[in-house]
């Protein structure tokens, strides 16, 4: 089994992609999914736009490997992992993850672990214009211990 | 020789020098490259913070290393998730 691991930059259909992926998987019993969007929010704070950067040589071979981690950690049906880059509009999707396997657990784990190291090792920066200007985002702590998580689970 | 030096995320805004061509040398070090650079880049770009990549490998910080005609060294800032 291969995932399906995707990074571009135009905006997708998180609906039309995870239909497709449903039809793909139908003997998988559960399939977990993740969407990430762009907080559309009001106030003085708010984002405005949201821009990723990536390296090409680093950004999809690495979240290629994760994909392979996560194959190798959960017996899965099916791994999809799309994930835009460039400049991006509050409410538009920035991420979706799904995987699909025999049973829940394994399914809702390989996402959860999907997304904490796409938080926190993909090789993407993220900028974000507010009407102050743009600013980059700092990598948050949350995202650092989030992964760690996962320390107990493997050695990765 | 020419050497391809890219700049990520945060460290694009404070510095962008897309190749850097030594006229007669066949290869430089890591060390020749911070030299080059100078300050006060340098120490920025060669903070402990980041990371370098060589050639789209990511490799800790070895002076000696040699860099070669066509390299493409990459300064990357800590990520800032996805």
């Amino acid at each position: 089994m291969k995932a399906d691991v995707r990074l571009g930059a135009n905006a997708f259909d998180p609906a039309a992609e995870l239909a497709r992926f449903l039809e793909a998987h139908p003997a998988s019993g559960g399939i977990a999914s993740f969407i990430g969007q762009v907080r559309a929010e009001s106030g003085a704070d708010a984002v405005l736009e949201l821009e990723l950067s990536y390296y090409p040589p680093l950004t999809l071979p690495g979240m290629k490997t994760l994909a392979d981690e996560a194959l190798a950690q959960w017996p899965l049906d099916g791994l999809l992992i799309l994930h835009r880059v460039g400049a991006m509009q509050p409410g538009e999707p920035i991420v979706l993850v799904a995987a699909a396997a025999r049973h829940r657990r394994d399914a809702f784990l390989a996402a959860d672990f999907v997304m904490d190291h796409l938080k926190s090792d993909a090789w993407f920066w993220k900028r974000e214009r507010t009407a102050a200007g743009w600013r980059w985002v700092e990598p948050r702590a949350e995202d650092h211990t989030d992964r760690l998580r996962w320390k107990t689970v493997s050695a990765i | 020789m020419r050497l391809s030096v890219v700049t990520l995320g945060k460290l694009a805004d404070i510095f962008t020098l897309p190749e850097i061509e030594l006229v007669g040398a066949d290869s430089i070090t890591m060390l020749d490259l911070r030299n080059r650079i100078g300050p006060p880049h340098s120490s920025l770009l060669f903070s402990p913070k980041n990371r370098i990549a060589v050639n789209g490998l990511v490799t800790a910080y070895d002076p000696e290393l040699v860099l070669a005609d066509g390299d493409e060294v990459a300064f990357l800032p800590p990520v800032s998730g996805g």
